[in-house]
């Protein structure tokens, strides 16, 4: 906490994300509108509203003299004269603080005599006979003329003394829950009406969308919606909290993970800390968040913060808010109750218990689940746990099994994505250009340029040439692990009936090679779509951001199916949007890799030698410096001897890949066997200590060590090992970790 | 399984220990068999030069382990001398430089030894 912070915010590097929104709010509070207009932030439960609200506070505090910030957060009051003590008692100390520049009178909380000779002092005589009065509990008399005057007693003071004040009202819908006076309306409407008179400037915060659905507001309201931090936000978040608490991440897995918790940065805290808590050293796999996030949520403090602000005793409204989840669109009373198993008073008593918590949106008569999806996995977890009985063990597995399916489809869905936009964005322009033929075959582009990081249009002037069709449309579908495209035109550049082209292209979902598999389900695809077009012209093109396995290639080309990897697919697209393009491969980072190279190594003694060697070519020709070379082998090393150790099949062989990036070396160690935890491993206590003898145990630390990521991946039938080494710049040894 | 004789040097009642190429499980048992003989015969100060070893794994550096405990039972003297620079980081990882002097060089480890001596 620096010596600006006033109010209690989390630390700065916890912090994400939320700049613009700042700036718009500091901005509409400072501008002076004319006549002042109020600001509705509606965003879901702890999705960080408070948070920005604080800090605004604290912007407004420090950086401008206009106008006073007044933070004020609503509770569950026993009585109004609870609400008018505390309320005024908060604003006559931020208001004191900021017109005297002492944040210690908010940040100490001054004694309340010291505070009524400060409000006396400045001549806030109204403010201080309000505290006298309340201090001990209220008074009797007429409660809604004395709450109207209290609530309007602010807004004097701050025109007489000429300093407006902007308010900022935290969970503003707890003041509905405040009835006021027996019958009456409740808090809300009495504040409703003198702060969005049109006399005030200020912001309040809500969950749902409208701030009531009975009063007409007198000012005139701008909404902000605030959702979840952005993808990019979420991911720094988790990589800022994962450097604190030295933990290896995966940047994909975070961009999931980001998704499945909608960028909620209470949770990802959450699920961050319990990480820490947990001594988790690896956040590498869509696995290890999954059971990470299942821990949290049914044992964890996600599950315990979540149990109470959803308190849900009764298992009707447990049914309810199962029905509204499963239901998935609006639905109506009656088809909400269809199943609950009560009669319908019973019924519409739990519905309004659960529309208190914010659980549900109603509108039109349609009711709408809007909770999060942790709150949906929390809900789902109660109902299975105690209308379906079902044990703590298979609720967690049922959990668990649902976001594993769901991480990894969208772990899926982000490559695809990206990929099909700019397919789509530059299919428009195919015109019948002439382009060199082995941006369509990756064998032999591999053959002919991998290992180049440039390469000037006319050198690759001389390969062969083909034509593209003149592309007339085209749409998209999405099979089974394929986004399949289907584009229409002509060729040779005239347009008739002999002319007439399909272009069927077949994208893979997932990150991962595309195999022989893949290739059959793709042909299966063709196979039917080619029986809707009556043209005999039938083009097939697979294109694959993790490139193709070396079955997969040979199939290819049997069939006459085009293939393109993401090298090959920027150079195209660089090709036909710019004529005079140079092909440059260093803004291609991320792609295809460039030089690919395996070992197979059969089970034997010192076999994990000659992948030493392997890899000492390998890395000193990429510019690896000879010690990193050295740490690179001996990382290896004990990648190999662990693949070696659980290959329990008899003849069974371990495969190494080495995969030359631009900046990186990419290594991947596969074994056929019953795998193992590396978990279990990494548990292994200090090497000094090993009490048995030849024991390992270390060998995972030291590869974690030595490289720079180190991740495992179970498979069914064995075990995979990916680990990293970067390089920045050619020759230039950056990465050294000791010495 | 009978392990096969390898290099070493003896001063008085030092004895400097080469190992191979690459220090694995079978030349790791094999470097503490020889220790073992040394040790019954007398032969109370070691030095282990890695001069030659460009690779050590896991398993090997835990036979290491295995012979420092001996040698420490034994009431004996224990050096290390000619690591390269990537074993030496890797033992240095380990917590194994805090427990052993490690030399650049056999004769820089001999001749503490022999000063230690006097």
């Amino acid at each position: 906490m620096d010596n600006k912070t006033i109010l209690d915010t989390c630390p700065s590097s916890e912090f994400f994300g939320r700049t613009a929104v700042i700036e718009d709010i500091c901005q509409h509070a400072t501008t002076g509108a004319k006549p002042p207009f109020g600001i509705y932030l509606a965003g879901k439960r702890w999705v960080g509203k408070t948070e920005l609200l604080k800090r605004i506070y604290h912007r407004l505090f420090w950086d401008q003299d206009v106008v006073a910030p007044i933070y004020y957060i609503f509770k569950p009051y026993c009585s109004v004269e609870d609400f008018i003590y505390d309320y005024l008692k908060n604003f006559a100390r931020q208001y004191l603080a900021f017109i005297k520049r002492e944040p210690n009178i908010v940040k100490d909380e001054v004694s309340e005599n010291k505070l009524k000779h400060l409000l006396t002092d400045m001549g806030f005589i109204d403010i201080s006979r309000f505290l006298s009065l309340y201090r001990k509990g209220g008074r009797d008399g007429d409660n809604i003329t004395t709450l109207r005057d209290a609530i309007y007693t602010p807004i004097r003071t701050a025109n007489n003394y000429g300093t407006p004040f902007f308010l900022m009202l935290d969970d503003f819908n707890l003041a509905a829950n405040m009835p006021v006076y027996e019958g009456g309306e409740g808090l809300l409407s009495e504040c409703v009406r003198v702060f969005m008179s049109g006399k005030v400037s200020y912001l309040a915060t809500c969950y749902e969308k409208k701030i009531s659905k009975t009063h007409v507001f007198p000012g005139s309201i701008r909404t902000i919606e605030l959702n979840g931090l952005s993808e990019e936000a979420s991911i720094s978040l988790m990589k800022e909290m994962s450097q604190v608490y030295k933990i290896n991440y995966d940047s994909e897995v975070f961009a999931v993970a980001a998704g499945q918790l909608e960028g909620n940065p209470a949770y990802i805290k959450s699920l961050m800390r319990a990480a820490a808590q947990k001594g988790i050293k690896s956040l590498t796999t869509i696995k290890d968040f999954i059971d990470l996030y299942v821990e949290e949520l049914v044992e964890g403090s996600i599950g315990i913060s979540l149990g109470s602000v959803i308190p849900i005793r009764n298992l009707n409204a447990l049914r309810l808010l199962k029905a509204s989840i499963d239901s998935k669109t609006a639905v109506t009373e009656e088809e909400l109750f269809e199943d609950i198993l009560c009669d319908y008073e019973e019924a519409k008593r739990s519905l309004t218990n659960i529309c208190k918590l914010q659980l549900l949106e109603i509108d039109c008569g349609l009711i709408k689940w809007n909770g999060d999806k942790v709150m949906e996995d929390y809900i789902n977890c109660l109902y299975d746990s105690r209308v379906k009985g079902r044990s703590r063990d298979e609720v967690k597995t049922r959990v668990a099994l649902k976001r594993l399916k769901e991480g990894y489809y969208l772990q899926g869905l982000k490559v695809k994505s990206k990929v099909k936009e700019e397919l789509l964005g530059f299919l428009k322009k195919f015109n019948g250009q002439m382009v060199p033929k082995t941006l369509f075959h990756n064998q032999d582009f591999l053959a002919r340029y991998s290992g180049k990081v440039s390469m000037y249009e006319k050198e690759i002037e001389e390969d062969d040439r083909m034509s593209l069709p003149h592309m007339a449309g085209f749409f998209n579908d999405v099979k089974n692990g394929f986004t399949i495209i289907v584009g229409l035109g002509f060729c040779n550049g005239r347009y008739d009936e002999q002319n007439e082209v399909t272009w069927i292209i077949g994208i893979k979902e997932n990150p991962a090679p595309v195999h022989i598999g893949d290739v059959e389900s793709f042909i299966r695809h063709c196979n039917v779509i080619k029986s809707d077009f009556k043209t005999t012209a039938i083009m097939k093109w697979m294109i694959a951001k993790e490139g193709f396995t070396g079955e997969a290639l040979k199939r290819l080309s049997i069939e006459n199916i085009y293939n393109t990897d993401m090298v090959q697919f920027r150079i195209l697209r660089k090709l036909i949007e710019d004529k005079d393009a140079i092909l440059d491969f260093s803004d291609m980072e991320g792609l295809s890799p460039l030089k690919e190279f395996e070992v197979i190594l059969p089970i034997s003694s010192k076999a994990e030698l000659v992948a030493a060697r392997a890899v000492e070519e390998v890395g000193l020709d990429m510019g690896f410096s000879r010690d990193t070379t050295d740490q690179i082998k001996i990382a290896l090393l004990e990648a190999c001897i662990n693949a070696f150790e659980h290959s329990m099949v008899k003849n069974s062989k371990v495969y190494c890949r080495f995969i030359v990036e631009k900046d990186r070396l990419i290594i991947k160690i596969q074994n056929e066997g019953r795998g193992f935890d590396p978990g279990i491993q990494s548990k292994a206590g200090p090497i000094v200590n090993l009490s048995g003898r030849y024991k390992r145990g270390r060998g995972i630390e030291l590869m974690k060590e030595l490289m720079d990521e180190v991740k495992f991946e179970k498979l069914r039938g064995g075990t995979k090992l990916v680990m990293v080494k970067h390089l920045k710049n050619k020759g230039e040894d950056r990465n050294e970790k000791r010495g | 399984m009978k392990k096969e004789a390898r290099g070493f040097k003896e001063f008085e009642d030092c004895v400097v220990l080469y190992t191979d190429n690459y220090l694995n499980d079978i030349e790791g048992e094999k470097l503490e068999e020889e220790c073992n003989e040394f040790f019954r015969k007398g032969r109370k100060r070691v030095i282990i030069d890695f001069g030659n070893t460009e690779l050590i794994n896991s398993i090997g550096i835990s036979i290491l382990v295995a012979i420092m405990e001996k040698v420490r039972e034994e009431k004996g003297v224990i050096f290390f001398s000619g690591l390269k620079k990537v074993n030496y980081d890797i033992f240095n990882t380990l917590g194994l430089t805090k427990d052993i002097p490690i030399f650049k060089t056999e004769e820089e480890a001999l001749e503490k030894m022999m000063v230690d001596n006097l």
